[in-house]
């Protein structure tokens, strides 16, 4: 794979790793054997955000393609849903999404900086965000999640936060800030949510911070003997179990780390 | 992918609540890209989460990637995945980047080398595009740190360009040229992001497609026929020799691009753009095509390179030889736009060929045109004569057979050792031109000539030289095999045409013309006129061909070039097969044959016989294989000369010969010089009592030729036709003596012979001398051992035998007068004495004496006065008349013995 992006993971384990350069998907087991692949030239075009559904349904937000592709389980052919631009904005920029409630696809916008909520038919819901730094308002959207309780975790690359938008689209919360101390960002770029953990990956800095969902820091992905793990651009990430599952874009691969008691 | 521990390393129990970074600041914006500017490390130190910096990294690639991974902008692609300007490396020597255009802090080029998100003030905020740090308006920029890849003439033209450039290249990504979109500039092909080739070339479809969408003249459709392709095949397989030097570029699956041949950047002026020079680019995939080796050029198996050439100045086709016109490849080849259809070539075959070799394409309908003769023939390559024309049947410019390019199949190269072998491979039995073989007996060739004494115009009969610097001829010597006549310089009539001693590829004419034979042979052509010119002693005669010598000239009766019956060419039907060259001279002179008239009888000089001392012998002699030579007619006798004193022609009568001419090698008249050669002892007689011319000048030999009008030996001996077999006798032998020497001795030495003067009056010796017992002069002889000179028994034939009998000859050598003084005579007639008189040395002192003894001398004094050995032996001898007139038989010698005074 050459600079992949995000990662996902259905409920039996298997990984899909969008290796986006390549407009595929690969699907792993969960033992890193590779199974299978989805997409490909033509059908996605630079894809940047994946995520799976219980029912192993793919859904690529296709960048290049303006639009979103949703794969049946282990089908080959998707169903396409356009994101729709905003009037005077550029074309949609689809630069993540997930399964929403009520068979809506949550994604991100990045070029017109917002959030939307689609039907599967493409019919758009609801739509939030402008380009600025307040709430409600993104500078280039990047990577996204949704807690158990329909919560949205957006990445900012710029604005260098979480925002957190409530299930319909409201603002609910930052999480992090500008900056290089523990709790701040200098470019976030993945997010999941696992339980009350958050993890956010800063790509420059080269680590994982896992805050609670209200906001607090609870720490820093490390190696068990007090030292911080230093990553090559983390991007996206998932979680299977005790797994957390991550993305090194530039080094062309993926890493998948396992919880150690304290 | 990579399975790792983790663990989460807790801090305390942290109430960071984020701020959201709600308001703008300044100093936050900057720091985006400016890293090194973050509070933290302006005030020197690091966090948890990040090292100090101590550089501006703000134009460092990883600050780049933060955002162009697809967070703010996907730049993957374009920037990452593609090839693209290389950073992170100390410019080369090669480049010379200003100081406008930052470098690192180590000295390495980063990204922002060349892009500042300063330069043009429209926006601070970071969404907008991050511009160059100048305008590349026509590429400028690029040139100001590649300059030696934009020097006029020696790199691919820019700012200039007459045709609009194709819209392909502007949807890969080419910025047009501000000046004028006509022109070419370096944004024209490269891109310093998401080219795909090296070089930072835009993608195009795939491989050369980027050169050929501007100049699609320079590449044929993927699906033309092959009679419509005019330019080299691109894109297919190519595997460059590693060990030409030069390392040539491929593409896709190895195959050929514009780029293999091309050099667009840095070339030597005037290449157009080639990696190489003109004169050997092609022979860097193309081996196999010149031949560099040091062997000759006509020798090569490939058409000879580097060779100055004379262009035909009627041709219409302008070949590509430089100012020295001097050929290489691209003399005949184009690589572009060259004749559809061709190898390549720069004009159609016929045309191109001929600029150089016009001569050579006379051979059209002639024999040798193939599709004349023999039109379904296909040469090495398997090309027929139709396919591949006139001259593909012989030649081919590469991977020739042999020499001369030759393009006939060859089961064993060897057998083309030397030129005339080409030829033969076609003229032989079972080869394609079987019906004009040279048959056995043929004008040799590959033999030795002296150019300067022999061929007097090699200029027009060319020789070949050999490697040891010897000259030789060949058949091409005698032969153009590209011009039918000689006379007319004009094609063939398109038949197969049967040749003339004018025509059949001759370089001069032959036959009754004498230009050819005589370039080589003109001393031979003194026979003109004289008794072996037939037209003048037997004009009916014809040849094996059927011809007369009014048809085919002087030469003709006698030798043909090709398919003789024999040695010396021999054009005559042999009755017998010839033994020896004197059977081709008595073939002629025999009965009912052209010179029965010039028979050399029974009685001939012999022939085919060991000459001792040959070394010595100036005259020319046959060697055998043992090593021996022997003589010939034709040692004697020049055939077509008819008087070795006069270099002329005959008088055009048939004339009676004499000693001085009769095709004789020397005078024999005068002086017997030619005799001579082998007899030279003999020839002493001159001017002794024993030259008839001296002593009986209008005395006749037996052929009734007088002493004064003949040589010396005439008027005893005869050459031919002799009356005796035995010293091929030419006077009356008399009717007595014991033996042939006797009889030839006293039929001159006779009152009515010449020798009239010195009738023997006594002194026959004795045959077989006893002494109680049997004791031969053989044995004598041997008891006496060697003597100063030979003293020679005799048989009863006449001939020398070492068991023979004392005869006249015993005693008396009748060439030498004087055996102590071997010379000619004093030319007058002079009385002898016992010193000489012809007597042989020794003959007295050794074998008179072994019986004589002491009374030997008085002997030998009175040998021939009877009346005075009488007295010594006190015996009478019967004189020479008592023996005539007696005319009865001799008494046998053994019983003269018995009345020996001896007892």
């Amino acid at each position: 794979m050459k600079l992949p992006s995000d990662v996902a993971v259905d409920q039996s384990g298997r990984i899909y790793i969008l290796d986006g350069t390549a407009d595929t998907v690969r699907v792993y087991s969960p033992k890193g054997e590779p199974l299978f692949t989805m997409g490909g030239p033509g059908i996605l075009k630079q894809p940047l955000g994946i995520d799976v559904s219980p029912a192993g349904e793919v859904l690529v937000a296709d960048s290049g393609n303006h639009r979103l592709a949703l794969f049946p389980a282990e089908g080959k052919s998707p169903h396409y849903i356009e994101v729709p631009s905003p009037a005077d904005g550029k074309p949609s920029d689809p630069t993540d999404v997930n399964f929403g409630p009520d068979n809506t696809c949550i994604a991100v916008d990045n070029d017109n900086h917002r959030v939307v909520s689609l039907t599967h038919s493409g019919k758009l819901v609801w739509a939030t965000g402008t380009m600025g730094r307040n709430p409600a308002e993104f500078r280039f959207p990047f990577l996204m999640d949704i807690d158990s309780s329909g919560r949205i975790y957006i990445v900012e690359a710029i604005n260098t936060r979480l925002q957190v938008l409530e299930a319909n689209g409201d603002f609910a919360r930052f999480i992090g800030e500008w900056g290089i101390e523990p709790g701040q960002f200098f470019r976030p770029k993945g997010v999941v949510v696992n339980n009350n953990e958050v993890f956010a990956s800063d790509s420059y800095l080269g680590v994982i911070q896992v805050f609670k969902r209200e906001g607090g820091l609870i720490g820093i992905i490390g190696d068990g003997k007090g030292k911080i793990t230093k990553f090559k651009t983390p991007m996206g990430m998932a979680v299977s179990g005790n797994r957390l599952i991550v993305v090194e874009m530039f080094n062309n691969r993926v890493l998948v780390l396992e919880r150690q008691s304290q | 992918m990579f399975f790792l521990a983790a663990t989460l390393f807790l801090l305390p129990d942290s109430e960071v609540q984020a701020a959201g970074n709600l308001t703008q600041n300044s100093s936050r914006e900057c720091a985006i890209c400016h890293f090194r500017w973050i509070d933290q490390f302006v005030e020197g130190h690091g966090t948890a989460l990040a090292d100090y910096e101590k550089e501006d990294v703000a134009g460092h690639e990883m600050i780049c990637f933060s955002c162009h991974d697809g967070s703010t902008d996907d730049s993957r692609m374009k920037v990452w995945i593609l090839d693209r300007h290389k950073t992170d490396i100390q410019p080369s020597d090669k480049v010379q980047i200003p100081k406008l255009f930052p470098l690192s802090q180590d000295g390495k080029v980063v990204c922002a080398t060349c892009h500042s998100a300063h330069s043009v003030p429209t926006d601070t905020s970071i969404e907008r595009t991050i511009f160059l740090r100048i305008s590349n308006k026509d590429s400028i920029m690029c040139e100001m740190c590649h300059p030696d890849q934009a020097v006029k003439d020696h790199n691919h033209p820019t700012h200039s360009g007459k045709r609009a450039l194709p819209k392909e290249i502007y949807t890969a990504g080419a910025v047009p040229s501000s000046t004028d979109t006509n022109f070419v500039i370096c944004e024209s092909c490269h891109t310093a992001h998401g080219s795909v080739e090296r070089n930072l070339l835009f993608e195009v479809k795939a491989d050369s497609t980027l050169c050929t969408i501007c100049h699609p003249d320079k590449i044929d459709a993927a699906n033309a026929p092959l009679d419509k392709q005019v330019n080299h095949p691109l894109l297919v397989d190519f595997k460059p020799n590693p060990n030409v030097g030069v390392k040539l570029q491929v593409g896709t699956k190895n195959t050929l691009q514009c780029l293999s041949c091309h050099k667009l950047h840095q070339h030597e002026k005037g290449t157009k753009s080639l990696v190489q020079n003109r004169e050997s680019l092609c022979q860097l995939c193309h081996a196999d095509k010149a031949d560099r080796s040091s062997i000759a050029d006509w020798q090569k198996s490939n058409h000879p390179l580097y060779v100055k050439y004379k262009l035909n100045p009627a041709s219409t086709v302008k070949l590509d030889g430089g100012a020295e016109n001097t050929v290489y490849c691209f003399t005949c080849h184009k690589v572009h736009q060259h004749e559809p259809g061709t190898k390549a070539l720069a004009a159609k075959r016929d045309p191109l060929c001929s600029t150089c070799h016009n001569a050579q394409y006379l051979v059209d309908d002639t024999d040798h045109d193939l599709s004349i003769t023999a039109k379904d023939e296909i040469n090495a390559i398997e090309q027929t004569i139709a396919q591949a024309g006139v001259c593909s049947a012989c030649h081919v410019p590469h991977k020739a057979t042999g020499p001369y390019l030759w393009a006939r199949k060859v089961k064993d190269p060897s057998a083309l050792s030397s030129p005339s072998k080409l030829c033969l491979s076609c003229h032989a039995d079972n080869a394609i031109a079987a019906k004009k073989t040279v048959g056995r007996f043929t004008h040799p060739v590959n033999i030795p000539m002296k150019e300067a004494e022999q061929l007097k115009d090699p200029a027009t009969l060319p020789l070949y030289k050999k490697e040891d610097g010897s000259a030789v001829m060949e058949c091409h010597t005698c032969h153009d095999p590209h011009r039918w006549d000689s006379q007319t310089a004009q094609k063939g009539k398109g038949i197969n045409d049967e040749g003339t001693a004018f025509t059949s590829f001759l370089r001069k004419r032959s036959g009754t013309d004498r230009a050819l034979c005589a370039s080589c042979h003109a001393d031979q052509y003194l026979v003109e006129g004289t008794d072996h010119d037939l037209a003048v002693t037997a004009p009916k005669e014809n040849n094996i061909t059927k011809q007369n010598a009014g048809q085919s000239g002087v030469c003709s009766p006698c030798h043909v070039p090709h398919q003789a019956s024999g040695p010396y060419l021999w054009a005559r039907k042999f009755d017998k097969k010839p033994t020896s060259p004197s059977s081709l001279c008595l073939d002629c002179h025999d009965k009912k044959k052209p010179a029965e008239k010039k028979t050399v009888g029974q009685n001939s000089h012999p022939v085919n016989i060991q000459v001792e001392n040959a070394l010595s012998v100036s005259l020319p002699l046959r060697k055998l294989s043992d090593g021996t030579s022997v003589m010939e007619c034709h040692s004697c006798h020049d055939p077509h000369r008819w008087n070795s004193q006069l270099s002329k022609k005959g008088q055009g009568a048939n004339v009676e010969g004499d000693a001085d001419s009769s095709f004789l090698r020397s005078s024999n008249l005068e002086e017997p010089s030619l005799c001579a050669k082998c007899h030279l002892r003999k020839s002493f007689v001159a001017g002794t009592d024993h030259d008839m011319r001296v002593v009986a000048p209008t005395s006749l030999n037996k052929s009734g030729k007088m002493a004064k009008e003949e040589s010396v030996c005439t008027p005893c001996h005869a050459v031919h036709n002799a009356p005796e077999k035995t010293l091929l006798w030419n006077y009356t032998l008399a009717e007595t003596g014991q033996d042939f020497i006797e009889k030839a001795c006293n039929g001159c030495h006779a009152k009515t012979g010449a020798g009239k003067d010195k009738v023997i009056a006594s002194g026959i010796h004795p045959k077989q001398f006893y002494f109680g017992y049997h004791k031969s002069y053989r044995n004598i002889l041997l008891s006496i051992g060697p003597t100063p000179d030979p003293i020679p028994l005799y048989a009863q034939d006449g001939k020398k035998a070492v068991s023979g009998e004392i005869t006249c000859s015993t005693c008396h050598d009748p060439h030498i007068w004087f055996a102590t003084e071997e010379t000619v005579g004093a030319g007058k007639n002079i009385e002898g004495t016992v010193v000489n008189s012809f007597l042989r040395k020794g003959a007295r002192n050794e074998l008179c004496y072994a019986c004589h003894g002491i009374k030997t001398l008085l002997l030998y004094r009175f040998y021939h006065d009877a009346n005075e050995k009488k007295g010594i032996l006190g015996i009478s001898m019967p004189t020479a008349d008592e023996i005539e007139q007696s005319n009865a038989p001799r008494q046998p010698a053994g019983e003269f013995n018995e009345n020996n005074g001896e007892k």
